[in-house]
C-alpha cells in the first residue's frame, strides 16, 4: 500500500512502523497478530508512539477558524490550476505499459457488460423454454443459499433467545450471598425463599432446551457452550457444567469467564479455597472481570477474612461501572465493618 | 455519471482507474484538498517549518505521492470506513513533511566557528559574561525534557510490573495514551487503533490507576 518513504532514508530502529502499517493500524485493518506486535513496538519506540499520537490528533480534530483562514491565505492555485498540475504529473509519469495495464483493469467491467449483452441476445433468439430453465437454475441456487442461511440463523437465534431469557429473568440473590456467574446479571434484594422446587424456574428449562437444541444441530460457538454451562450451574448440575468449562478454559476469549464460572461451582460446593483460586486466576487473566472480583470478596467472607474481603471490595467498587452492583458492594462492606 | 453521488472509496478507485480524467480529479480536489492542506499546515507548525516557504511544495508533494508509480497509492488504498481516506491522506502528508525534514537536515550549511566560552564584545577583560550566557533557548531546556523522559521511563517500569497477561502491551499503550497524551477513552477507542469499547478502556485505566500508587511505594522502598 503506502511505501516506506522517509523511514527508508534514515537509520531506522529495527521494526519501526512503515506508513502502510501506521495507516492500517490506525484504521484497524491489521490482523490480531500484527496488532500485538505493533503494541509491543509502540511501547518501546518513542518515535512511532509520537507518530500515532500526532496522526490521531491531527486527523480528527476539525479545522479551527484560524486554520481555515491560514489555508485560504496559503492557497496559490485555483482549483482548475491545481487539477491541471495533477494531470501534468500523471501524464509525465505514465508509461505505455501503465496505459496498457489501465485498460486491462477495466476488463472485468467490460466482461460483465458483454455477458449481460450476450445473455439478452442468446435468449432473444431462442425458445422461451431456455429462459425459464435458466431462471429456474438461478432460483435453485438462491433457494439453496437461503436454506443454508436460514439454518445458520436458526442455530444462532436459539442461543440469542436463550441468553435473553436468562438476562431478563435470572437475578443474583444478594441476601443469600450468591456468587455472580459471568455475564451482566442484575442483583436482587430477594432471597431464594422457596426450596429446591424454585430452582425449576420455567425460564431455565426453556433456555436449556434452546441451548441444547442449538448445540445438537451443530452450533459450535463457545458462547453456546458457556451458556449451557451456566444453565447447568443454575440447575445444580455441577459435574456437567465443570466438564464444559474445562474445555472452554483453552479459548483465549472465554478463559476468564470460564475460570469465574468454575469458581462459582466450587463456591456453591463450599470449597472456598479452590473457589478463591479460580476467581484469582480469572482476575489475573482479565483484570476487568468484575464478577470474579466480587466473588473473591464473598469467598474471603466465607473464609472469615473480613479485612481481606473489605480490601477487595474497595478495589471492586472503584472498578465496577454498574450502579446496582456498586451499591451491593458498599452495603456488604459496611456490614463487614 | 454524477460524481457527487460516488462514495469516497469509489471516487479514489476511479482516480486510479482514470487518472487522466479531469472531472474525477476536480471532484477529488473539491472533497479532499482542504484536508490535505490542513494536515500539511498542522505538520509544518508542529515541526516549526517556515510555512510560507514550504507549504505549497509540500502540498504538491502529496499529490505527487498519490499519482507516482502509476497511482500505486490510489490502487492500493483499502478503506475500513468511508472516512478512512482522511487518515490515509494524513499519513501521506506526515510522511511528506518528515521526508522534507530529512532532506533539509542532510544539506549542511557552512559554519562560522566561534567559542561559546569567548567573552561578549564590550565587556571588560576580567568580566564574566560569556557568549554562552547570552544565548536564549526557545525550548524549556534540556532539564525539562529530561524530567519528562525520566517520568515516562518510571511509569513504563511501573506498568511493566503491574500489568500482566496476554493483553499487557495493549493495556500499557492505553495507559500511556491516557496518562501522557491526555486522550479520553472515547478518543483512544476511535482514533488510536485500539479495538475495545470506551467502557472496557475505562475499566483498564481504572484498574491500573488503582495499582500504581502501591507499585510506586514498593519501588521507593526497594
Amino acid at each position: 500500500m503506502l511505501e516506506k518513504s522517509h523511514k527508508a532514508e534514515t537509520a531506522i530502529t529495527e521494526g519501526c512502523l512503515s506508513d502502510d502499517q501506521l495507516y492500517r493500524y490506525i484504521e484497524k485493518l491489521v490482523t490480531e497478530e500484527e496488532r500485538q506486535k505493533i503494541h509491543l513496538h509502540l511501547n518501546s519506540c518513542a518515535r512511532c508512539f509520537d507518530e500515532v499520537v500526532t496522526l490521531a490528533r491531527n486527523t480528527h480534530l476539525p479545522a479551527s477558524e484560524a486554520e481555515k483562514l491560514e489555508i485560504t491565505r496559503l492557497r496559490k492555485l485555483t482549483p482548475q490550476a491545481q487539477v491541471d498540475r495533477i494531470l501534468d504529473y500523471v501524464k509525465a509519469r505514465e508509461s505505455v505499459w501503465a496505459k496498457f495495464l489501465r485498460e486491462i483493469k477495466k476488463l472485468p467491467e467490460l466482461i460483465k457488460f458483454h455477458i449481460s449483452a450476450l445473455l439478452s441476445s442468446f435468449f432473444a433468439e431462442r425458445d422461451p423454454v431456455w429462459k425459464y430453465l435458466f431462471a429456474g437454475a438461478v432460483l435453485l441456487v438462491f433457494a439453496a443459499g437461503s436454506f443454508w442461511g436460514i439454518q445458520y440463523y436458526k442455530k444462532g437465534y436459539r442461543i440469542i433467545r436463550a441468553e435473553r431469557l436468562l438476562n431478563e429473568n435470572y437475578q443474583v440473590s444478594v441476601p443469600d450471598r450468591e456468587p455472580r456467574l459471568s455475564g451482566d446479571f442484575a442483583p436482587t434484594g430477594l432471597g431464594t425463599l422457596l426450596g429446591p422446587a424454585e430452582k425449576k424456574r420455567p425460564y431455565i428449562a426453556q433456555a436449556f432446551k434452546l441451548a441444547e437444541d442449538a448445540i445438537a444441530s451443530g452450533y459450535n460457538d463457545p458462547k453456546a457452550k458457556q451458556l449451557l454451562a451456566r444453565i447447568y450451574i443454575l440447575n445444580g448440575q455441577y459435574a456437567q457444567a465443570d466438564s464444559i468449562l474445562q474445555q472452554l478454559k483453552f479459548g483465549s476469549q472465554t478463559l476468564a469467564a470460564a475460570l469465574n464460572d468454575l469458581g462459582v461451582i466450587h463456591f456453591k460446593k463450599k470449597d472456598w479455597e479452590t473457589a478463591g483460586q479460580f476467581f484469582a486466576e480469572a482476575i489475573l487473566s482479565d483484570p476487568t472481570i468484575n464478577e470474579a472480583r466480587y466473588n473473591l470478596a464473598l469467598t474471603r467472607v466465607e473464609m472469615g477474612d473480613a479485612a481481606g474481603a473489605i480490601a477487595i471490595l474497595e478495589d471492586y467498587i472503584k472498578l465496577e461501572t454498574a450502579g446496582g452492583w456498586k451499591d451491593v458492594a458498599r452495603r456488604l462492606k459496611r456490614e463487614l465493618q | 455519471m454524477d460524481l457527487k453521488i460516488l462514495s469516497n472509496t469509489n471516487l479514489v478507485k476511479l482516480c486510479a482507474q482514470e487518472p487522466t480524467n479531469e472531472r474525477v480529479w476536480m471532484e477529488f480536489y473539491a472533497r479532499f484538498d482542504d484536508h490535505i492542506r490542513l494536515m500539511i499546515d498542522r505538520e509544518c507548525r508542529q515541526k516549526q517549518l517556515p510555512i510560507d516557504k514550504v507549504f505549497d511544495d509540500l502540498v504538491q508533494d502529496v499529490y505527487l505521492r498519490l499519482v507516482q508509480k502509476n497511482c500505486k497509492a490510489l490502487w492500493d488504498y483499502k478503506a475500513a470506513t468511508e472516512n478512512s481516506i482522511y487518515s490515509y491522506l494524513a499519513v501521506i502528508a506526515h510522511s511528506v513533511v518528515c521526508g522534507y525534514l530529512i532532506k533539509e537536515g542532510a544539506q549542511k550549511r557552512p559554519r562560522h566557528l566561534s567559542s561559546l566560552e569567548a567573552p561578549v564584545a564590550g565587556t571588560p577583560e576580567d568580566g564574566e559574561l560569556r557568549l554562552i550566557d547570552t544565548l536564549a533557548s526557545p525550548d524549556p531546556g534540556p532539564d525539562a525534557e529530561l524530567d519528562k523522559a525520566s517520568e515516562r521511563q518510571e511509569i513504563r517500569q511501573l506498568l511493566n510490573q503491574i500489568i500482566t497477561g496476554k493483553t499487557k502491551a495493549r493495556d500499557q499503550l492505553i495507559f500511556m495514551l491516557y496518562w501522557f497524551e491526555k486522550f479520553s477513552p472515547e478518543q483512544i477507542a476511535a482514533h488510536c487503533g485500539i479495538e475495545l469499547s470506551p467502557k472496557r478502556i475505562i475499566n483498564i485505566i481504572s484498574a491500573i490507576k488503582q495499582r500504581l500508587p502501591r507499585a510506586r511505594q514498593n519501588m521507593d522502598f526497594s
